[in-house]
């Protein structure tokens, strides 16, 4: 349904040519839930935004397609000449409101005054609220509309960034079953931008990991979070905090992302890798497939 | 209604600390007067018994707490002393002067709004275009215009060059006769009593004046508009409403455009004290018989109780305005309304 | 230092405003050097060619009674950027005070000092103006007072802001724990770092005192006929407009028009320049 291929994007700024995607590669089908992970600053919110059309103007494609249902989307929608049905829900649901509406006058302006009931029911939301303000709401009703928002729309495919940042656990875990459960039942793909992997591990079929504008690794979420290949997915898994014993043993990913807008190594983690060596720095590199489901962007992989 | 007139309440008792600054101002300028006040309040021929009275009357020969106090209640009376030039009471004076004066103020604040949100949402819009940077640069040299010298210059071409407006001497032509007054405004009077003639000449009379008014607040109104549509472009809710294949046309003038006119309301305000500034000096290129060459004339035969009243009213005018403006958005953004 | 060197770097990107600078540069030359090279007497009358079109001899024209416009103009420019520089220097003292102690203290000594700033700005600020020169007299001194107290609320408002946001910052606390007084604190540590904030702000409010003060003598207050001064020589051209002498009165007010835009668009300028900085 949803074909990315070698695409690679570039934004002009003062500080010269920011190089915020290299080669992704990455495909969705119809009622798949996609996980897609990595620090702030990998690429995967550029990423998101080029798919759901929402890159500014200031973005240029260096190489590469975005395909929908076989036809070429352009990464901004309003250039977009045919229509793909993906619709986005944010991080900070609130701010993602227009605050000074009532929820029915916005969802009635996305999807029509007379299905704002039921996608309200659809999202569990009282109907009663319908005629109430943003700041009126708590943050996990705020992102209810949201997803309530992006329903009406009618996607194919749902992009989730971050829907869960900044909300408690409870409503966490009540966001996310409401996010698999309609998937499952309108048989919507959903891609999951999240940069907690074991919160991608828990809820979605199949991860990519991105890191520094790279795709690093992808494969099925249960043996990509059980034995990564990757390096860097590794210690991402490392710095979740279920995975350790103690915070003593909490790791975060030693080093910095290098800079987008400088000269760049083929591999972009190999300044940040224990395992580096000469050879990684020989030539440009792309996803290896190390078993039919699992690729993994790695001369030395762990397995 | 009843939470609106809530909120009215609310913001007059906000409002009153500033008020009591703005008559204790006033109180203080009736009576830096260098030397004897009386002396100045009786005019530019006094006899020692108008003096004697005057002194009287004010209050000078008493404690100034005294005399604050009876300024305070004088007030409440309406009481802002007698003008020596008509011999009539000032506030009498001012409110028949009020309408010419709101008049031209009010559709100078109009033009301007009707000029600049449109100038600051393209700007906007096409952020570093060249319509972004003449919007700029126009609404920059607008700000640097003094009025009186605009207004001459509108004259000289219009009048002198063109001949298209009418010589600048008040709000209709002097041999022409105005309709009867009901509501003040010459237009809206004409209106009422179907005549015609006097709606064309009320109008081409207020064309130049209004227009030399609103090119000073065009400048800060421009800039306002066209920030507050970049910061409302770029914040959250606008991408999110990209996201839901929303029509361009209401992204743009609903969504955004209603949320960054908050801003722009507040702006108008403070233009509305430009606007009143500027007032002072049109009306007198323009021979307007409003409360500012009433302050004018006043000056010039040193008649102080005129000049203050008019310093004071004006003032109160603004703060009336302020509290306007604040109840409007309580009613434009109801967080505000409702987090009272 | 570090500004200065941001300020060249930003001049030499943003042209508009460097020739701004220039233009005001040449224009406090004429103010200082004019009066010795001006060819005319600014008060000399000589009825025998009062009102007379600009020519070779008098290139903006004549007035009324016979004076060399050109040679007022440069008089005036003298006299009017004395009273802007005047009356923001003396804005700037009154209002930087109000505002450090404001926002350094806070509490008591904040809410009297916005009460103070509030009341001024509840007036708008030319009929303020006004009403303080017809009380307090007319002349140049209470022209210059009065322009200062109407520019006071925007100084003290910048200079409280910047106040509270670094009296949150580190190394007031550091200063503090050296032992150091709060006034020594204020004065030596946290003053000068408002300094470019204030400055933008003086620019952007010069071109605005100028025009209060030409519009306070354009409607016969502060300075008397016949000293040459912009607002004065509008007003006196004025009725020549309607009969067509149009160079009595626009000569005066382009020069006016032409320095407040030049210190309006410095002031842009040099607020984008810090911006930017700020942004980095």
């Amino acid at each position: 349904m949803l074909e990315v291929r070698n695409l690679s994007i570039e934004f002009s700024t003062r500080r010269g040519t920011v190089k915020a995607l290299d080669r992704i590669d990455l495909s969705i089908a119809p009622g798949e839930i996609v996980g897609l992970v990595g620090e702030s600053g990998s690429g995967k919110s550029v990423l998101s935004y080029a798919i759901s059309g929402l890159l500014d103007r200031s973005a240029r494609i260096a190489s590469g397609e975005i395909r929908w249902h076989g036809a070429v989307i352009e990464p901004v929608r309003e250039r977009r000449s045919t229509h793909a049905a993906i619709a986005q829900i944010f991080q900070n649901p609130r701010a993602s409101l227009n605050p000074i509406m009532t929820v029915r006058r916005q969802l009635g302006d996305v999807a029509g005054r007379d299905r704002v009931l039921s996608l309200l029911e659809n999202v569990r939301i009282d109907p009663n609220r319908a005629d109430h303000y943003p700041f009126e709401l708590s943050g996990g009703q705020c992102q209810r509309v949201g997803i309530a928002l992006a329903l009406g729309c009618e996607p194919e495919l749902l992009i989730a960034d971050e829907p869960t940042t900044g909300l408690d656990v409870t409503t966490e875990a009540a966001i996310m079953a409401l996010i698999g459960d309609l998937s499952q039942r309108r048989g919507m793909a959903t891609l999951l931008v999240t940069h907690n992997l074991a919160l991608a591990a828990a809820n979605c079929d199949r991860i990519a990991v991105m890191h520094a504008g790279q795709l690093v690794e992808c494969g099925p979420a249960e043996q990509l979070a059980y034995s990564p290949m990757h390096p860097y997915a590794e210690q991402l898994l490392a710095s979740v905090p279920q995975h350790s014993e103690s915070a003593d043993d909490l790791r975060t990913v030693p080093g910095l992302l290098p800079d987008l807008a400088g000269p760049l190594l083929p591999c972009r983690f190999a300044p940040r890798c224990d395992r580096h060596q000469p050879d990684c720095d020989a030539s440009p590199l792309s996803l290896i497939a190390r078993s039919p489901q699992h690729f993994v962007a790695c001369r030395h992989p762990l397995c | 209604m009843f939470p609106l007139l809530r909120s009215v309440i609310k913001r007059v008792a906000f409002a009153v600390p500033t008020i009591f600054g703005v008559v204790l101002v006033s109180f203080a300028l009736t009576r830096l007067l260098p030397g004897d006040p009386a002396v100045y309040f009786a005019g530019a021929a006094p006899t020692p018994e108008a003096i004697a009275d005057i002194r009287k009357a004010m209050l000078l020969d008493r404690p100034l707490l005294e005399q604050f106090v009876s300024y305070v209640v004088n007030l409440l009376h309406g009481d802002l002393g007698k003008s020596l030039i008509t011999g009539q009471p000032v506030v009498k004076d001012l409110a028949a002067r009020m309408p010419a004066t709101l008049e031209l103020t009010g559709l100078s604040l109009l033009i301007a709004l009707l000029v600049s949100i449109p100038l600051g949402v393209i700007g906007a819009l096409r952020k570093g275009s060249l319509i972004d940077h003449a919007a700029r640069f126009f609404s920059t040299t607008a700000l640097s215009m003094p009025s009186f010298f605009t207004g001459l210059l509108l004259v000289f071409v219009f009048y002198y060059l063109l001949g298209l407006a009418p010589a600048p001497l008040g709000r209709i032509d002097p041999l022409g006769l105005p309709p009867p007054v009901k509501s003040g405004l010459i237009v809206i009077d004409g209106f009422l009593a179907g005549d015609y003639e006097s709606v064309t000449d009320g109008l081409a009379h207020l064309v130049l004046p209004s227009i030399a008014l609103a090119l000073s607040g065009i400048g800060p109104l421009t800039r306002i508009t066209r920030g507050a549509m970049l910061t409302v472009l770029s914040s959250d809710f606008i991408r999110a409403a990209r996201s839901y294949d929303m029509p361009r046309w209401r992204l743009v003038y609903v969504y955004a455009l209603r949320n960054a006119m908050l801003p722009v309301l507040t702006t108008a305000g403070f233009v509305f004290s430009f606007l009143i500034s500027a007032n002072v000096v049109v009306e007198k290129v323009f021979s307007w018989p409003g409360i500012g060459s009433y302050a004018l004339q006043a000056l010039v035969a040193s008649d102080y109780a005129a000049v203050q009243g008019f310093v004071l009213s004006v003032a109160l005018l603004y703060v009336l305005i302020n509290i306007l403006i604040d109840v409007l958005y309580g009613i434009v953004d109801v967080r505000v309304r409702l987090a009272e | 230092m570090e500004f200065a060197a941001t300020l060249q770097d930003g001049l030499r990107r943003d042209p508009l405003t460097a020739t701004t600078m220039a233009i005001i540069v040449i224009i406090c030359l004429v103010a200082i050097f004019g009066p010795f090279v001006a060819s005319h007497d600014p008060l000399a009358t000589n009825p025998s060619i009062a009102l007379k079109p600009p020519t070779w001899e008098h290139p903006c024209g004549t007035d009324q009674v016979g004076r060399d416009i050109c040679t007022r103009i440069v008089y005036a420019t003298r006299l009017d950027l004395f009273i802007a520089l005047s009356a923001v220097g003396l804005g700037l003292i009154i209002g930087g005070l109000i505002g450090s102690l404001a926002g350094f203290f806070g509490g008591i000594v904040d809410r009297l000092a916005m009460w103070i700033v509030d009341t001024i700005m509840a007036f708008p600020l030319f009929v303020l103006a006004m009403g303080i020169v017809a009380a307090l007299g007319n002349s140049l001194e209470n022209i210059i007072y009065a322009t200062a107290i109407v520019n006071v609320p925007f100084y003290a408002r910048t200079m409280r802001a910047e106040m509270k946001q670094r009296r949150e910052m580190g190394f007031v606390e550091a200063a503090r724990v050296s032992g150091n007084g709060p006034f020594r604190i204020l004065a030596v540590h946290l003053v000068p770092t408002a300094v470019p904030q204030l400055m933008i702000q003086a620019t952007l409010t010069m071109g605005w005192a100028m025009l209060n003060a030409a519009a306070l003598s354009f409607i016969g207050l502060g300075i008397r006929p016949p000293t040459p001064e912009w607002g004065i020589m509008v007003a006196e051209g004025a009725s020549f407009i309607i009969t067509g002498e149009w160079w009595v009165a626009l000569f005066p007010g382009m020069t006016l028009v032409l320095v407040v835009l030049s210190l309006n668009l410095v002031g842009d300028g040099l607020r984008d320049v810090l911006d930017a900085r700020e942004r980095r």
